[in-house]
């Protein structure tokens, strides 16, 4: 690719101490990710059983994959709060499609077709407006919501067929096919962020947009295409999420967006963009998880939980910045 | 010129003349309020809808979106309208506070479909609603008669309004009342949320491998409870109790996944509320009363006599027959 393309680049993930801190965070993540299997472990030893462990995985299956394309949206300096409603819509697209058409081909099709087009349609209207990804997204999260309760008049769409005896009860391997589809997609994203000239122009465009553009990347093609791709993985999300609930629900995605942010965050990409890594975010994503399911088998109370799981990803977060 | 004039002329006597007439004909129009998008809300609005029909009566529908501040805009665009009654399912208390105080100051009756609060009764049309503080315990002494030992687990909504609590906890009653032995192993909360409970189940199967029931405090939350002990392989192994009567949880019955439900039909409640408030208005019913919603319990049993979230219009037609509910005394919390 261009020079000055890749200089920009380079020059956006040389920032000081950069690569540094992004290893620490790493680290710290890991620190608090063994110290919760450690002390759930003691306190209840089924919790390393293969079958909770799977349990965990599979729990954590749709997150990771919308997180994974929040990542490189993230490291582009962009945002999207209309995934969880974007989430729904795909997810209602495909069980709509299976029920009226009986194909769970079609219906697989019409979810990730759903998710792509309104990424597209953000980046669209991100690269193109003054306005910041916050205020543009949160307005088509609102959007979608209120087109998610239109599609399903407000009740779930039940009935997935063959869509819930794979995502929802297979396996291959002992492993659940959500798990799989999760690691495809952080594969998918670690190899377009390392390998990929449309990665490197998001670490470039988070870095400093505005060198990017001076050094001839198409910023606003680029950002359609983060967008796009970010909800084709919010597509793919929505089609899995609806095999596992058999069914597709106007309120499947509440919550996802700023889960999803959360687990990048903790991953270790910073809100302001020009690093990060998908590696990251399985580990935020992987803090989440595991944080509710070793409360819950150590019998923290309901009341608890809530405030537990929030001291911890601040703890995470903070713990992190000091680094 | 003059021409004009006398078609003026005419045209206003005619009016005039027609006026009174259009206005003794003229239907009761009546704004129904949800508080969001819930389904529940929804199956309850189709109702009204259908009873409105029959009965001659217009029906404007808002949707507040869980947002108290939108609820009230509602609350004053429908008296701006000149509706001629409010029929509400409230976002929250202080936006019941807040509406009703408006309705008052226009004159215009305002009846409440749950959101009960002592303060709010007196200047109400009435409050319709089921008895939250013992709604799960028909269910938990149904399933404690069907498990007279062994290990259960609850898994309720979203704590912090009091309703999950108490769904839970009147769960744990009727188990008592029974005679159960069984013993509760855990409870946890998972937002009436499907997913959230289909987890939360998943990880109650890893660490009491026992449990032997599970409460579910919505049937959106059982079919997430079903789905995990499917996956678990543990199906028909486990009882499970809802809440609700929901479509879902009713055809999980149907296929043997679910045990039985305590149904509260938003449907006939809904129906009943609309006749209520409409009697207020003519003055046939007296404002200011408690009202108990219909409950039911659903097994496999009596499957073919469940009250349906969605009514068909000669089901309505039935219901708009029934004698008007009774006004009774509120529910009280428990002294614990």
């Amino acid at each position: 690719m261009s020079s000055p393309a890749a200089t920009a680049a380079a020059s956006a993930s040389r920032k000081p101490g950069g690569l540094r801190t992004l290893d620490i965070g790493r680290y710290t993540l890991l620190i608090v990710l063994l110290l919760i299997v450690v002390i759930t472990a003691i306190g209840n030893p089924r919790f390393l059983s293969v079958n909770n462990l799977m349990n965990i995985l599979f729990q954590v299956s749709a997150l990771g994959i919308v997180a994974s394309g929040q990542t490189i949206l993230l490291i582009a300096g962009g945002l999207d709060l209309s995934v969880g409603a974007a989430l729904s819509v795909a997810g209602l697209a495909t069980a709509l499609t299976i029920m009226s058409t009986g194909s769970v081909t079609l219906g697989i099709l019409a979810g990730v077709v759903a998710g792509t087009v309104v990424g597209a349609i953000n980046g669209m209207l991100v690269a193109t407006n003054r306005a910041t990804p916050f205020i543009i997204t949160l307005g088509t999260m609102t959007f979608l919501q209120g087109v998610a309760i239109l599609m399903s008049g407000g009740s779930p769409i039940n009935g997935t067929g063959a869509l819930f005896n794979v995502f929802g009860l297979g396996d291959f391997l002992g492993v659940p096919w959500p798990v799989y589809a999760m690691i495809v997609s952080i594969l998918a994203m670690f190899l377009i962020l390392r390998f990929t000239t449309l990665g490197r122009y998001a670490f470039a465009i988070g870095g400093n947009e505005e060198a990017a553009r001076l050094s001839g990347i198409p910023v606003r093609r680029i950002k359609i295409a983060l967008y796009a791709l970010s909800g084709l993985f919010v597509g793919v999300a929505g089609v899995i999420l609806t095999g596992i609930l058999d069914s597709g629900l106007p309120s499947m995605g509440t919550g996802y967006e700023l889960r999803a942010i959360a687990a990048v965050v903790i991953g270790g990409t910073p809100l302001i963009g020009g690093r990060g890594s998908v590696i990251g975010t399985l580990g935020g994503v992987l803090l989440l998880g595991l944080v509710s399911n070793s409360m819950n088998l150590l019998g923290v109370g309901a009341n608890f939980q809530s405030a537990v799981l929030g001291l911890i990803i601040t703890a995470a977060v903070l713990l992190q910045k000091k680094s | 010129m003059n021409i004009t004039r006398r078609a003026l002329a005419l045209l206003a006597l005619g009016t005039a003349l027609v006026a009174p007439g259009l206005s003794q004909a003229a239907e009761k129009t009546i704004a129904f309020m949800r508080g969001g998008p819930d389904p529940y809300y929804q199956f309850g609005m189709n109702a009204a809808q259908a009873a409105a029909d029959k009965l001659g009566v217009k029906l404007i529908t808002y949707s507040a979106n869980n947002d108290p501040t939108q609820e009230l805009a509602n609350v004053q665009d429908a008296i701006t309208k000149g509706v001629d009654g409010i029929l509400i399912y409230a976002v929250s208390l202080s936006s019941e506070k807040a509406a009703i105080a408006q309705a008052k100051k226009a004159g215009v009756p305002i009846f409440f479909q749950y959101g009960y609060d002592e303060s709010i009764l007196a200047d109400s049309a009435g409050i319709m609603q089921i008895d939250l503080f013992n709604f799960g315990q028909p269910v938990g002494e149904a399933i404690g008669k069907l498990l007279p030992e062994g290990e259960y687990a609850t898994i309720t909504g979203k704590l912090g309004r009091g309703d999950a609590e108490a769904f839970a906890q009147s769960f744990k009653n009727g188990m008592v009342k029974s005679g159960s032995k069984a013993v509760s192993v855990a409870d946890l909360a998972a937002d009436w949320d499907r997913q959230k409970a289909m987890d939360a189940a998943s990880q109650i199967l890893t660490a009491h491998p026992n449990v032997k029931a599970i409460y579910a405090a919505n049937d959106d939350m059982a079919v997430g409870v079903a789905i995990a002990i499917d996956r678990a392989g543990k199906s028909g192994e486990i009882l499970i109790g809802g809440n609700n009567g929901a479509p879902y949880g009713v055809e999980l019955i149907e296929k043997g996944q679910m045990t039985l439900t305590g149904s509260n039909p938003p449907s006939i409640a809904s129906v009943h509320a609309l006749r209520l408030l409409l009697g207020v208005i003519d003055g046939s019913v007296k404002p200011g009363q408690f009202y108990y919603a219909p409950t039911q319990l659903i097994t496999k049993d009596n499957l073919g006599d469940a009250i349906p979230w969605d009514a068909q219009p000669e089901m309505v037609a039935k219901w708009l027959e029934e004698p008007l509910p009774q006004g009774a005394a509120p529910p009280v919390p428990p002294a614990n």
